[in-house]
């Protein structure tokens, strides 16, 4: 691990059940890692692959997708599809070199601040140990390139 | 063209300001492109802090805005307002939530401001590619259809058929009243079920703002929310209502008998006929999958019987098409038959409860007399709560209802035959609501008597001679007939019905609402709302409840004069880019993307799109765009937020 190394976090949050349950976390003064960057979605379904690889291709060292319990969408299934393409997208960061715990799919209601809180800190703690994502996309060279 | 943004930083009183540091905020927004207007308020949402907003946009000639304060979730839709009173397009804004996300869960200040300055400049980067989207309105037809003229679809019908409405009944059976009508007394107060009933009925037989069509059915259901063309069949009943007056002079002379589905197929029928006396409308129909005419034969005994020359083999189907805003379905429910429970297969005497009440009904089979199948009075009436119900093995719910009407028969059966003893066997009670438990202890003093089980599809029974020996609670019991309380399941037509609507059905069978505790008449097709026990087992009170509040809910929107006002914020397909592959159109939740033959393209339907963007994400093409929510917006947020 490196001393005071800060990872960057993003989280993808759907409007009614994580981005919610975010804000709970506030109306609780519930302790939120500063390192974790929200970006709101109205549904979990609307995260795109492409956007987690953007995201650790931009300077992320983990990435969080959290969308509402099975059973609770708003749209009705949209975290179910969430779920089925983030399994698929796991295998693909692998193949990348990027870790495992660096990426994270899960559930948070709007009534779970508790719980939004406890994932969040579990998250930078991992990737902290992880240390920083050296893997990152060169626009100049369509391979990608290691370096520090 | 350079954009003109300003960026309102909110203290929000001491909430954001004592964690972070907002003069720093300011000092980084006025260092970004095309910021031109940075100012910091206590209190942005006040009075106050909104006008002066609105005057800075006005004076700044602000072209985007950002409010640097609380959740979205808390005040979106107020800066909206303040866009839109400033003649801003309000999806020109976008929120960084400082306060719930920021202020509230970080206790460190430079850590928080720190945050703060990502999370702005993420809505800096975001607001400059969003884009002014207006809000659509579409006109629509303010009819309505009702599906099914029971005790729920009648209820809707009434409530909707307000001034300047028109509502079209349609039930597929010949008479209407749904299952209610076969009931003689209802539960848990044993009021009468009739005098409850006909009111409605005649109500709905002379509402001149209702259409009733019966012996009819959908046959295709076209368009969606606000304009729904619905063709519906009906079928001929070869009996002219008009000159009918309903005497039953011609049942009898009818050469063809079959079971009578009405009276749980206890009873036979001929092939004109009404299914019980006293049908509304009182009148016959002919069935013609069973009469002999309609087989080639030259029979004419019904119309030559018929004094009044009401009878008219020559009418055909008829097929109408019709315009609706929205659509009620209340296509009811069935009970599980007897002969699915596995333990009591293939005995006889064995009834389901519904089959029950026709035996004790008036109207019935046996005019209401209990009698054996060797015409006796039964000694001894087994009542069987939960078979069935409560286990994986059949259906895993409790009807929630069967208790009560359990308790209902067993009292009828007192009252009408006191010699017969009467056992109930059941595991637990379910009696929940007003007077249910006090019915039940009242029900005590009926002498029967209760025997406790564990589960209702365990009991053994077998036949010997003329007695059901049934093996329950330690005991053995020898019953002459045993009621069978089985579970409400869905019609069981639903699913070869619902190929029509594409309703999502839930894993019971039952057509699912849209959210079942907050809008339980609602479903995920806009436009099309569910009532009564098509849509889970109720007793009449919830079914009438859930009725009328989809009448409420389709009244509410569907409104003459004015139009129907659309999600702005929907998923829309680049012609260009779609390949045609189908991937989003079988995700779509709410049946909104259908495939233009034409242009061989997936086609967004915005009355139905809510917005989630399930598709945008699945599209392998990159061709399906969510308005507010695309892929440019959310990239420049995350590259943004990572700055």
């Amino acid at each position: 691990m490196i001393d005071n190394f800060e990872p960057r976090i993003v989280g993808f949050l759907c409007n009614w059940c994580s981005y919610a349950g975010a804000d709970q976390a506030g109306n609780q003064h519930k302790e939120v890692p500063p390192n974790l960057k929200i970006v709101r979605v109205m549904c979990s379904g609307r995260v795109d692959p492409q956007h987690v690889v953007k995201a650790f291709q931009s300077g992320a060292d983990g990435v969080m997708v959290l969308g509402c319990h099975p059973g609770d969408c708003h749209y009705k299934e949209g975290n179910y599809k969430a779920l089925r393409r983030m399994k698929l997208l796991e295998k693909l960061l692998h193949e990348l070199g990027i870790e495992k715990d660096r990426f994270k799919l899960d559930w948070v209601s709007a009534s779970e601040g508790d719980k939004f809180s406890r994932v969040t800190i579990e998250m930078v703690e991992k990737v902290k140990k992880l240390g920083p994502l050296t893997i990152r996309y060169n626009k100049n060279n369509e391979g990608g390139e290691r370096h520090e | 063209m350079s954009e003109r943004i300003g960026v309102f930083i909110c203290d929000c009183g001491p909430n954001i300001a004592e964690v972070v540091d907002t003069p720093k905020l300011s000092e980084f927004a006025k260092k970004q492109d095309e910021v031109v207007e940075v100012k910091i308020h206590k209190l942005w949402c006040s009075e106050g802090g909104r006008d002066e907003m609105k005057r800075a946009i006005i004076d700044n000639k602000l072209t985007r805005v950002v409010v640097c304060a609380c959740s979205p979730k808390q005040h979106e839709i107020t800066f909206q307002k303040v866009l839109a009173s400033a003649g801003l397009n309000p999806y020109l804004m976008q929120m960084a939530n400082i306060r719930e996300q920021v202020a509230w869960v970080t206790k460190d200040k430079d850590k928080a401001t720190q945050k703060a300055i990502s999370q702005l400049n993420s809505a800096i980067k975001r607001v400059k590619v969003q884009k002014p989207l207006e809000k659509n309105e579409i006109e629509c037809k303010t009819d309505f259809l009702v599906i099914g003229a029971g005790i729920s679809g009648m209820s809707a019908a009434l409530t909707l058929a307000q001034k300047n409405r028109k509502v079209y009944l349609v039930e597929r059976e010949p008479w209407i009243g749904g299952k209610v009508v076969a009931y003689e007394d209802a539960f848990p107060k044993m009021e009468c079920a009739p005098c409850m009933l006909e009111p409605k009925m005649d109500e709905v037989l002379h509402n001149e703002r209702i259409s009733l069509m019966t012996n009819s059915e959908i046959t295709n259901v076209k368009g969606f929310f606000g304009n729904f063309q619905v063709q519906i069949k009906t079928r001929a009943r070869h009996v002219d209502i008009e000159k009918c007056i309903g005497c039953g002079g011609c049942y009898d002379v009818c050469p063809v008998t079959v079971k009578n589905r009405f009276n749980g197929n206890l009873s036979e029928r001929h092939a004109i006929y009404s299914a019980f006396p006293g049908v509304l409308p009182n009148a016959p129909a002919i069935d013609c999958e069973t009469c002999l005419r309609y087989k080639g034969e030259d029979c004419k005994k019904c119309e030559e019987s018929c004094p009044f020359g009401a009878i008219d083999y020559s009418l055909k189907d008829e097929y109408k098409t019709i315009e609706v805003g929205a659509i009620v379905v209340a296509t009811g429910f069935d009970v599980m038959k007897s002969e699915e429970v596995k333990n009591f297969a293939g005995i006889s005497e064995v009834y389901d409860a519904y089959q029950f009440e026709r035996i004790i009904s008036s109207t019935g089979p046996t005019e209401g007399k209990i009698v054996t199948a060797d015409g006796g009075t039964p000694e001894v009436i087994a009542f069987v709560h939960c078979a069935g119900s409560r286990d994986k093995r059949y259906k895993e719910y409790c009807s929630g209802v069967c208790c009560a009407n359990t308790i209902k028969l067993a009292h009828l059966t007192k009252k009408k035959s006191p010699a017969t003893k009467i056992y109930e066997i059941y595991s637990d009670w379910c009696l929940p609501g007003k007077n249910y438990q006090q019915f039940h202890d009242k029900c005590i003093a009926d002498n029967v008597e209760y025997v406790r089980n564990d589960n209702a599809n365990d009991i053994k029974a077998v036949k010997k001679s003329n007695k059901i020996i049934l093996t329950a609670g330690g005991k053995n019991i020898e019953a002459d007939m045993v009621v069978l309380s089985t579970p409400i399941i869905p019609n069981y037509g639903l699913v070869q019905f619902n190929a029509l609507l594409g309703m999502n059905i839930d894993s019971d069978g039952f057509y699912s609402a849209e959210h079942e505790k907050i809008s339980p008449a609602n479903t995920a097709n806009r436009g099309i709302y569910i009532a009564g026990c098509c849509s889970g087992p109720k007793d009449v009170a919830q079914s009438v409840a859930q009725a009328q509040a989809a009448a409420g809910m389709a009244l509410s929107v569907i409104v003459p004069g004015e139009k129907l006002e659309l999600e702005v914020a929907t998923s829309k397909v680049n012609d260009d880019l779609c390949g045609g592959c189908h991937s989003c159109i079988g995700l779509c939740p709410y049946q909104a993307i259908s495939f233009d033959e034409v242009k061989k393209v997936a086609a967004v339907n915005e009355i139905l799109c809510r917005g989630c963007g399930v598709c945008v994400a699945a599209c392998p093409a990159g061709a399906i765009m969510n308005k507010h929510f695309t892929d440019e917006q959310i990239f420049s947020e995350i590259e943004g937020v990572l700055a």
